[in-house]
């Protein structure tokens, strides 16, 4: 049974691209690269766009199979689990992080002091009952809160464009193209949004206009993030690798701060569900990956093996995020994770193909034999 | 005694005395049953039914007296000449079996025994004292007919019948329960609800093997999909004009009888934010109650927790002048907030558990006592502060804004407060985006919990929030299954 | 509600919950309220002292029986090596943690402005304690001013935050606040403008002190050796050394009053540079998108209703636009002001009923142009003191590095000095006078 329709997988594409995006990444891009930041988040986005595309050409060709199966009908079962593997060493450090930054967020934005350990407890408990829900679960879910966290995002941006400096775009690539460049390949990590698109294949109800939707949903998640950081750099100017957290400092430019205190943050509030229902969809991407590696009858013990990795990983190595993200802002992740983000898409791409030319091969055959 | 058996029956003996002394055996000495024996010519006959459960004024007009005064009765046409020429009763059914014999003497039927005859007759001569119907009291409404159920099967039937007048309306009638053989009839209307729901639902009743059934609330249980849920799981009303909408809208109907309460199925919580006054009023004025009601409900569980979470864990996002005002009144109070908040709440349960079991003349005084312990004197004591008793106040009033579903919201803002109070606004994010997962996860007889929101139904919408003109509802709601979709032309 | 206590008991997320509550609770149960062991600051006051330490005063809430905003506030004030130090001991102090979550406003003084006000400013953007955007104010004696505050809010007379929210609204004082502080420290041009809040002597209205250097008043420095004297005490949190604090502030208090004197104090890459009189600074809040309400004075009018007349114009509306541009290799920048005005006060000797009528108080074609002739005037005197000093209160450095980088590159280059660059841009101004807009 299908799990998903086309409007709910496009809405869990809108929350994957803009999660993590407007909290800590922004400062780390704008650092690296200047106040030509923005124009390494363009670039970056309409690169990852481009691999969506390739996403949606191979669903469309393969409306109703998982990845594994596509990668085992072209490449056989061996190479299809090793990428698998791959794949669930990917998502667990995406998950590893999205549950690093909820944690900085929410210690650094509104928390005096947040209990890390209670805080792992709590978390644990929460993905534990909900990676053990069918996809169709987070889709709706997505459903219900899309226009909360649209409403509530484009309304802190709406209230914070009054206050833009415009020029302090200008000029564009003021340091070179060098640092741009550099900053996209080091941000990599950050992005590579469209891979959960992985664990939708065979499970959307593909109609006519299913992959227009996705387009639309993803076209409008990158417009807002690009609003985002533009109403972000113009406000701040240089002063914005100063903001961790740039989706709650977002508004404290505004006078209000004084005397209506911190109230905005409802609206913050709202959207950082987008980071717990993307938290919920790396931990659900790793156990899915994990049950394609092992055997059926153990399957069962996916969901646990993920989240000891995540509570106890989290628990032992009580690292700072600074360090956590030195570590996944590097050279060697960075083009770890760029190659995964890019190969995955072609590789399935090219299964496609040779599916196709198979199929072709047959049918002439057939063709020939019965004439 | 033997019974003669036939077709796996237990059967009536050929012989009179025979048959009479079965029921005095069955009965066991029972003190209200009646056993009134007469004799025509040569021909016995016994009347046998219940006291209190019988019309025994019809007994004694419609039947001993015609069977006395009737001469020509003939050995081998008895029972036919009763139904046709003497009994002037509009029901007659003939039984063999001795089983449903006795069930009929039990649900206050008049039995027949005629002379050395293997059958009786059945008179539908029960008696029920019923109250009158009137408008129930959790569904008042200003516009819109104002009749309810009562707990009599056969009137809330009636009352069905009255509205949905057309062949189509299909009735299946069972009986459930050791000892109380309670009827229960499933309603649908043929060509609209989808068959295999009614399948479903008949084989869960038929499987039900329990003592008695007293109230439609046990049967309901019978028909959840998740047994330990504490969210509502079956629609139910207390007016006929409600379960007739629904049934049109393809939904099945169960009438238990002794209950006022008619189950319907399938059940999406949309419908608890609705109101049957949505139907008779303007819809500008019905799109702005439903969105207070859902407002309302979010204030119901999400309030205290927010409180509490902002008290003991985000005293930086309110305003500074609220803040003096919260600092200042929570001074000096013995209870730490999470435990004041608990008090609060448990007072003002207590107070509505009290106020459902008080004496009517009673009630008024001590509610108003309450409300003074609980308002005025606590905050004046020092026990409670202020804005906490408001807080709960304002979720206790608002949660009677869905009132089927108080309970479970009731409920659902105490884990909210848990929440709050243990993670702050990450405790309750994580509560609410809890609370949606767990709902996107039911189903109710394939109609997904949170339809028409999600799956986002488009054709549906003009009946969620934002009410439509009935003029522009042509089809009938896709959030569950039924046929023939269009309802209007 | 008995049958949902019912099947509570056999569900898995029922004991899972149980678990939570478990493990977490008891931390809960016997948890106070935030604002119990936080002293929620709603003012700051940093200022040096002549041993070179740091000298942190913080007026914090205190729990109060009425709920009258005015009452519910204490000064603690404590000397450190560092600000992050003072504010260690000054929870010491008062025995509660330091909650800058709600402060609306930050003093320093004028030595902290001569030195780099970062150092100062850095404790509060590094951590995540300072959750507003704070207003920074300069003052010669900022914990006179706190003090003075105090006294004043709690008998109902101007306080500080009222003017401070005037100042936001409607005055010739732009408000400076702690982010754009930054922001502009670390943008091209440099220059930030803060406003100067003084507090006066009553007793002594014998004018101004000077207020373009460091000095103190002698006024300001019995008020420093008062307050170095209590920050010795270590006498500050209870009520009781509030009410003595109060009594030897409330004598000095008593007689002083805050003094929103209108200047401004110009900084440039974090150092002071200059204070502009209020007269100069009228003509920046003309020019500037965010003040509501202005006015200008002109002086000596004669036309047909009035005759050597002081006029005072109000300036309702103004749409001002700037452009950039570079001729024969020169930059120009031209600012072009539409504004709507209407005619507020005739100070004049002589008054005919024509000039008291209000039917015909409109703005006449030679008050038009003694308008613009004054806004001219003004912006050239701004100007001159801008190129003397070479200070870039116009951000022309970071207006032309972003809209003509290259040409201004180039232009840079052509200069002996890069600090120069004010000397040859061309000023301009072209002011359109609409009558009652």
């Amino acid at each position: 049974m299908k799990q998903l329709t086309s409007r709910q997988a496009g809405i869990l594409i809108f929350f994957s691209v803009i999660a993590l995006k407007a909290v800590v990444l922004p400062a780390i891009i704008f650092f690296l690269a200047g106040a030509g930041g923005y124009i390494t988040i363009i670039f970056s986005l309409i690169f990852d766009f481009g691999l969506l595309l390739i996403y949606l050409w191979v669903m469309k060709n393969n409306p109703d199979k998982t990845f594994p199966q596509i990668l085992e009908d072209a490449f056989g079962k061996t190479f299809s689990k090793i990428v698998c593997a791959i794949v669930f060493v990917y998502f667990m450090l995406k998950t590893f992080l999205i549950m690093k930054s909820v944690f900085n967020f929410f210690t650094k934005a509104v928390y005096d002091n947040m209990d890390w350990v209670y805080y792992i407890i709590s978390t644990v408990f929460f993905l534990f009952f909900a990676i053990n829900k069918p996809l169709r679960a987070f889709g709706r879910t997505a459903e219900v809160i899309f226009w909360i966290i649209f409403i509530s995002i484009n309304v802190i941006l709406i209230i914070t464009s009054f206050t833009m400096d415009l020029t302090t775009l200008l000029p564009l690539f003021p340091n070179g193209s060098v640092p741009i460049v550099d900053t996209g390949i080091k941000s990599a990590f950050g992005f590579g949004d469209y891979t959960i698109l992985l664990f939708f294949m065979g499970n959307i109800k593909w109609e006519a206009n299913t992959s227009k939707k996705i387009i639309i949903y993803a076209i409008t998640a990158i417009g807002t993030i690009i609003n985002f950081y533009i109403v972000f750099l113009c406000n701040f100017g240089y002063s914005v690798v100063n903001q961790n957290l740039a989706i709650a400092d977002l508004s404290l430019y505004l006078d209000l701060s004084v005397t209506v205190s911190r109230l905005e943050w409802i609206a913050v509030f709202a959207w950082t569900m987008t980071l717990i229902i993307q938290m919920i969809m790396y931990a659900y991407c790793a156990k899915e990956s994990l049950n394609q590696i092992l055997p059926k009858k153990i399957q069962k013990i996916s969901p646990f093996v993920v989240l000891l990795i995540c509570g106890g990983v989290y628990l032992i190595i009580s690292i700072s995020i600074q360090v956590l993200l030195g570590f996944i802002f590097s050279y060697p992740v960075s083009i770890a994770a760029m190659i995964v983000q890019v190969l995955l898409p072609l590789l399935l791409a090219i299964a496609v193909i040779i599916k196709k030319r198979k199929e072709n091969k047959y049918v002439s055959y057939t063709a020939k034999t019965t004439i | 005694m033997q019974y003669s058996k036939t077709k796996n029956m237990k059967c009536l003996l050929g012989k009179y005395e025979n048959n009479i002394n079965l029921i005095k055996e069955h009965f066991d000495k029972r003190e209200d049953l009646i056993i009134r024996e007469i004799k025509s010519g040569n021909y016995n006959f016994a009347i046998v039914y219940l006291i209190g459960l019988t019309d025994t004024e019809n007994i004694g007009r419609l039947v001993i007296s015609p069977i006395l005064q009737y001469k020509d009765f003939t050995s081998n046409k008895i029972l036919k000449t009763l139904k046709e020429s003497v009994l002037a009763f509009s029901e007659i059914d003939e039984e063999s079996d001795f089983d449903n014999i006795c069930k009929e003497i039990l649900s206050g039927k008049a039995i027949v025994i005629a002379h050395n005859c293997k059958s009786a007759l059945i008179l539908q001569a029960d008696k029920h004292k019923e109250r009158a119907i009137a408008e129930p009291p959790t569904n008042a409404v200003i516009k819109g007919p104002r009749n309810g159920f009562v707990e009599n099967l056969k009137t809330n039937l009636t009352s069905i019948k009255n509205i949905l007048r057309t062949k189509d309306l299909k009735t299946i009638n069972l009986t459930v329960g050791k000892y109380t053989q309670t009827s229960i009839a499933i309603l649908y209307i043929k060509g609209i609800a989808e068959q295999k729901i009614v399948k479903e639902i008949k084989k869960r009743i038929e499987a039900i093997d329990i003592d008695g059934v007293i109230d439609s609330f046990y049967i309901s249980q019978f028909l959840e999909n998740y047994k330990y849920s504490i969210f509502k799981q079956v629609g139910s009303s207390e007016k006929p004009d409600i379960v007739c909408a629904k049934m049109l809208e393809g939904r099945v109907a169960i009438v238990i009888d002794g209950s006022p309460i008619v189950l319907t199925l399938p059940f999406i919580l949309l419908e608890d934010l609705q109101s049957s006054n949505d139907y008779y009023n303007d819809r500008t004025n019905v799109s702005f109650v439903r969105i207070l009601r859902l407002i309302s409900l979010l204030i119901t569980i999400l309030l205290p927790g927010m409180y509490i979470a902002i008290e003991l864990h985000h005293y930086k996002t309110i305003p500074l002048k609220y803040l003096i005002t919260i600092i200042n009144t929570t001074q000096g109070l013995p209870l730490t907030p999470f435990l004041e908040m608990v008090f609060v709440l448990i007072l003002f349960e207590i107070l509505y558990e009290a106020s459902l079991r008080m004496p009517r003349y009673l009630g008024q005084a001590m509610s108003i006592v309450g409300a003074l312990i609980l308002g005025d004197t606590a905050v004046k004591a020092g026990i409670v502060s202020p804005p906490s008793v408001m807080i709960v106040a304002l979720s206790s009033i608002t949660i009677y804004v869905i009132p089927d579903q108080a309970p479970q919201f009731s409920i659902t803002r105490i884990l909210f407060l848990l929440a709050g109070a243990m993670q702050g606004f990450y405790g309750i994010i994580l509560g609410f985006l809890f609370l949606i997962i767990y709902f996107n996860d039911f189903d109710s007889y394939g109609a997904p919990y949170l339809a028409p929101l999600t799956p986002y139904i488009k054709n549906d919408m003009k009946d969620f929030l934002f009410k439509s003109n009935l003029t522009s509802m042509k089809t009938r709601p896709m959030s569950f299954k039924n046929k023939n979709r269009i309802r209007q032309r | 509600m008995s049958h949902i206590l019912r099947k509570l008991r056999y569900n898995k997320i029922f004991f899972a919950m149980l678990i939570l509550c478990a493990i977490m609770l008891p931390s809960i149960i016997y948890k106070t309220s935030e604002s119990d062991r936080i002293a929620i600051t709603v003012m700051l006051a940093i200022d040096k002292t002549e041993n070179n330490e740091v000298e942190l005063s913080i007026m914090y809430l205190t729990p109060q029986s009425s709920n009258d905003v005015n009452k519910s506030y204490t000064i603690a004030t404590t000397t450190a090596e560092t600000v992050e130090n003072a504010i260690s001991e000054i929870q010491l102090l008062i025995g509660k943690e330091v909650g800058l979550s709600h402060t609306q406003a930050i003093i320093f003084s004028t030595k902290i402005a001569e030195d780099n006000p970062l150092k100062y400013f850095d404790v509060f953007t590094r951590t995540n304690r300072l959750t507003t955007n704070a207003l920074i104010i300069l003052s010669e004696s900022p914990k006179d001013l706190l003090t003075t505050h105090l006294e004043q809010s709690t008998k109902q007379s101007v306080s500080l935050i009222t003017i401070l929210e005037y100042n936001r609204k409607n005055s010739f004082v732009q408000n400076m606040n702690l982010e754009q502080f930054y922001s502009e420290y670390f943008d091209e041009s440099g220059i930030s403008l803060v406003p100067i809040i003084n507090v006066e002597d009553n007793s002594d209205s014998s004018g101004q002190e000077d207020q373009s250097g460091g000095g103190g008043s002698k006024n300001s420095a019995e008020n420093n050796e008062k307050s170095a004297n209590s920050a010795s005490g270590n006498e500050e949190q209870s009520s009781s050394s509030q009410s003595k604090e109060g009594t030897e502030s409330a004598q000095g208090a008593a007689d002083k009053e805050i003094n929103n004197t209108g200047d401004i104090a110009v900084f440039e890459k974090g150092k002071l540079r200059r204070i502009i009189k209020k007269d100069d600074v009228s003509i920046l809040n003309l020019l500037s998108g965010e003040t509501e309400k202005s006015f200008i004075k002109i002086e000596n009018v004669t036309n047909k209703f009035i005759k050597n007349a002081d006029l005072y114009i109000g300036v309702r509306k103004k749409i001002i636009t700037t452009n950039c541009d570079f001729v024969n290799g020169y930059p120009v920048y031209t600012v072009n002001l539409s504004i709507a005005c209407q005619l507020n006060e005739i100070i004049a000797d002589e008054y005919t009923l024509n000039s008291i009528s209000v039917v015909d108080s409109q703005i006449g074609e030679i008050t038009k142009s003694a308008i613009k002739d004054k806004i001219q005037e003004d912006y050239s005197k701004l100007i001159n003191i801008a190129k003397e000093e070479n200070i870039d209160i116009f951000t022309i450095n970071k207006n032309f590095h972003r809209l003509w980088t290259k040409e201004w590159a180039d232009y840079l280059l052509q200069l002996d000095t890069d600090d120069n660059f004010m000397q040859k841009v061309l000023f301009l101004i072209n002011v359109d006078v609409i009558d009652n807009g």
